[in-house]
């Protein structure tokens, strides 16, 4: 019984671990997006010279 | 004018529709080795066309040749071609089979024949688009291909196994082999396609683009890709593709100097792509057959004279080619 409940311990603080590293890599991995403004329009005129 | 099609499906019917509709052509004949597809053809495309079933008769009584037929049969119709001095138009869209092909070319010079590789969406459109693009600059260094969606079920074969192959770009003077599927990039396709993720995958864009424009730095493709693409890009296709797929879309984009600054230029177009490809393959068609397209042997439709032209025709059929513009955009 005591060999299962550490098993439990172990496994549990090993995914807490290895969320906190995720966590952490995710929130450094973070970049901002520069504001972007734009949009497609037909080809005209001009454009096909 | 008698032209032949070579395969019967979601492109070679509609680009015989084109052909017998605009007129052309007097006569078609169509070839396929399914029935099923030549009977709906037949039914559908009108008492000027003759329907030729698998094993077709040894001799092929045409003025050109359209290749449409899935990928794998592409070349020997190419050398069949060249064997008898017919013209030939390919819509084409595997790697290998496009390189291949393109080996022909002094086959096809001797011949003194043209043959046009990759007539169809992509590449195809985003070849002649690349065309239109390079009258913009001075001096281009990039050209970035990308495309989302597949035609009928032997497109969709080629656009599955691309992503678990490897994919060819011309980087400095040398051709960068990378895994299908890696270097994803957010990529914004024309509406109603909008953002979708791109990946590397083993695309004949680069290798026709590179044959017209040698002195380029720098020609990558890539194409939009869903995560259970990925996931299952090595394994055979799971499900029968579908008869046809939904809209897709192309988008090339070209990095150079015009005047004294570096700029970017960005066209793309959205059309179902076996709808895009027949009406592409149909105006290559024409052109090769009025001696618009004048060159002897090999080439991609980024060779051709007069890309406005070309564009202005594919307009008339429905498929409008759009820019992309905006302040701080970030491509």
């Amino acid at each position: 019984m005591r060999a299962i409940l550490r098993a439990i311990r172990q496994a549990t603080a090993a995914v807490s671990v290895a969320a906190a590293v995720v966590t952490a890599l995710r929130l450094r991995g973070r970049v901002t997006v520069p504001r972007q403004s734009g949009g497609w329009r037909k080809l005209n005129g001009p454009d096909l010279r | 004018m008698r032209v032949a099609v070579l395969g019967a499906g979601a492109v070679g019917a509609r680009v015989a529709r084109q052909l017998l509709v605009a007129d052309s052509v007097d006569q078609l004949v169509l070839r396929d080795t399914s029935a099923e597809r030549l009977a709906w053809a037949a039914r559908t495309i009108g008492d000027r066309v003759i329907i030729e079933h698998h094993p077709f008769p040894t001799a092929l009584d045409a003025d050109a040749v359209v290749v449409t037929s899935p990928r794998g049969t592409q070349l020997a119709a190419v050398k069949e071609a060249i064997s008898t001095g017919r013209p030939a138009v390919l819509a084409c869209d595997g790697l290998a089979e496009t390189i291949a092909i393109l080996k022909l070319d002094r086959a096809a010079r001797d011949a003194g024949i043209p043959v046009v590789v990759g007539a169809g969406f992509a590449p195809g459109l985003t070849c002649v688009l690349v065309a239109h693009g390079m009258s913009w600059f001075d001096e281009v260094d990039e050209i970035h291909i990308y495309k989302m969606g597949a035609g009928g079920p032997a497109c969709a074969l080629v656009h599955h196994r691309a992503l678990s192959r490897f994919s060819y770009d011309w980087r400095d003077g040398d051709w960068i082999r990378r895994p299908g599927g890696s270097g994803r990039e957010l990529c914004w396709f024309p509406e109603p396609v909008g953002p979708r993720d791109c990946y590397r995958a083993a695309l004949a864009d680069p290798v026709l683009l590179h044959h017209a424009f040698p002195g380029i730095d720098r020609i990558t493709s890539r194409m939009a890709a869903t995560r259970r693409d990925r996931l299952t890009a090595t394994m055979p296709m799971l499900a029968p593709a579908h008869a046809e797929g939904g809209s897709g879309a192309v988008r090339v984009e070209l990095r150079g100097r015009r005047g004294t600054t570096q700029e970017t230029l960005v066209l793309g177009a959205t059309e179902r792509p076996a709808v895009g490809a027949a009406a592409v393959v149909a105006i290559a068609t024409e052109w090769v057959l009025s001696g618009k397209v004048a060159g002897r042997g090999m080439s991609g439709l980024a060779e051709v004279d007069d890309p406005v032209g070309f564009l202005g025709e594919l307009a008339k059929r429905g498929l409008v080619v759009e820019i992309f513009e905006g302040d701080g955009v970030v491509v």
